[in-house]
């Protein structure tokens, strides 16, 4: 088990296959319209003209798979009314269903979507970084399950090290403000944080 | 519109309402003396109707609502803990004010109680605005979620006040009925007015806080001004006319002309509560957050 786990996202090498949601939603057994991993399609561009008057297209796609970052400063733990919703010692965000109220306030404030609330428990819930599983040596379900290998975890000072700070890439949003424990490789089309220039095609998934 | 938060709807404008009419009417007895006091006799009973109402309503949003004495356990860092707290302090005030003003043993204590509450009242709707204040919401994280809630609670407060003197003094007869109002009046038509104003200043500038688009292509303005158009406007057109009428009905009470003052009174508050709900539900529907 990590001291400090977070989690590393390849934009380059992820096709978008989604087969890390579908094994969260299995391993976690997950109803309908709960998603604690999901995968954000950023598309974007058109036609160019070029100096010579011909036309030439800068379309690009990428996909980011986020669940819940575990982040430093999580505003879902600051805003929870109750304290339910918290970080354990290892930092990993978890939310106590015998305090959770249901009140929707962390879903409303987590810019990653990341608690999702369970009408049939009436509590929300959200992903656990698969614990129980870390406890015994393995990976979480999502990054098990990743075919390209593009979703990674790790001990978060390593990542660090390897792959720098959280970058500011779209469709995320500023890392400053949650400091998430997540690290993004960008590939070669990715957007600047808040850019105009794409936008996500699959809201309804996500 | 939204649908799924009515509860908050309603949870929020009545507390706010709640909150406006005791501080207004409070305010009102202070400048009317005892003439106030016998019109708006009932002040803090009404007050507490309403606020209980809301906070019946505002279970009605939770998935656990039998886990809601949590609900205060993170003061140090959660607004809407400290939302919760203000609310029920002022609620509680409003029992101690109510049971003060019954009790002659306890009458001593009323003035001192109603200036707690009142600070409690306005505590509550600060805490309120500071709950959607949330800085991954743009469109609500802006002053002109507290002019809204802060307008809300003067015009509907002074309003319901205003209902509540022409109901009494309709049912006043003899000697009794001539009773001075135009303080009374006055002093609620300021309220208003100020209510009026705080909601011109916060719909333009909530339109304007709401104009970032996220990374799905939404704006907080766009929504409402789209999908919601003629809502909006009719927002507009409902609080304008709602304080039109009630000018009306402050006009003739001044005049002495007590007919119809009851349904023209209660007319005002619907018509402007009826447009407030309407602002509500835009305001909701202007929850659009940044990133994914």
């Amino acid at each position: 088990m990590f001291k400090r786990p977070a989690f590393h996202i390849d934009v380059a090498t992820c096709t978008g296959c989604k087969t890390c949601m579908i094994a969260c939603k299995d391993k976690n057994d997950l109803p309908a319209g709960v998603r604690w991993r999901r995968v954000s399609e950023y598309t974007g561009g058109g036609w160019v003209q070029r100096a010579d008057n011909t036309l030439t297209q800068d379309v690009f796609a990428y996909y980011v798979s986020i669940a819940c970052n575990h982040c430093e400063e999580p505003i879902c733990v600051s805003v929870c009314p109750t304290t339910a919703m918290h970080k354990d010692e290892s930092g990993i965000v978890l939310v106590d269903t015998t305090k959770c109220i249901g009140c929707n306030y962390c879903a409303w404030a987590c810019p990653y979507r990341a608690p999702q609330f369970n009408a049939e428990a009436g509590v929300m819930s959200k992903c656990n970084f698969c614990i129980d599983y870390q406890k015994e040596g393995k990976p979480p379900a999502c990054v098990a399950a990743c075919p390209t290998r593009s979703l990674t975890f790790g001990e978060s000072d390593d990542l660090k090290k390897q792959f720098g700070d959280s970058v500011a890439m779209a469709p995320l949003p500023d890392p400053a403000i949650t400091k998430p424990n997540l690290f993004v490789t960008p590939g070669r089309t990715a957007k600047p944080m808040s850019s105009a220039s794409g936008m996500i095609r699959n809201p309804e998934e996500v | 519109m939204s649908s799924t938060e009515w509860p908050l709807v309603v949870f929020t404008i009545l507390v706010q309402m709640s909150v406006g009419l005791l501080i207004v009417s409070e305010l009102a007895c202070v400048v009317g003396g005892t003439a106030a006091h016998s019109l708006l006799k009932y002040r803090e009973s009404c007050s507490l109707a309403l606020g209980l109402v809301g906070l019946a309503f505002s279970f009605a949003h939770l998935g656990t609502p039998a886990h809601s004495p949590f609900a205060i356990f993170n003061l140090g860092h959660s607004w809407l803990s400290r939302e919760i707290f203000c609310t029920s302090a002022f609620l509680g005030c409003l029992v101690a004010l109510t049971i003060a003003r019954r009790m002659p043993a306890f009458a001593a204590f009323a003035p001192l109680v109603a200036v707690v509450a009142g600070v409690a009242g306005v505590a509550s709707v600060f805490a309120m605005s500071k709950v959607y204040m949330l800085v991954t919401v743009p469109a609500w994280n802006s002053p002109a979620t507290v002019l809204n809630f802060a307008g809300a609670a003067l015009l509907l407060g002074a309003l319901a006040a205003g209902l509540l003197a022409c109901l009494r003094w309709s049912a006043m007869s003899g000697e009794a009925a001539r009773v001075p109002v135009v303080r009374t009046m006055g002093v609620l038509l300021i309220f208003a007015a100020l209510g009026l104003v705080a909601k011109f200043i916060e719909i333009p500038l909530s339109l304007f806080a709401g104009l970032p688009t996220n990374a799905r292509g939404v704006s907080a303005t766009t929504i409402v001004l789209t999908n919601g158009l003629g809502a909006y406007v009719l927002q507009v057109v409902l609080l304008i006319v709602g304080t039109a009428l009630f000018v009306h009905v402050a006009n003739a009470a001044t005049r002495g002309n007590r007919s119809l003052l009851p349904v023209l009174g209660a007319c005002a508050l619907l018509i402007a509560l009826a447009g407030e709900v309407l602002g509500r539900l835009a305001f909701f529907d202007m929850h659009v957050l940044i990133g994914l």
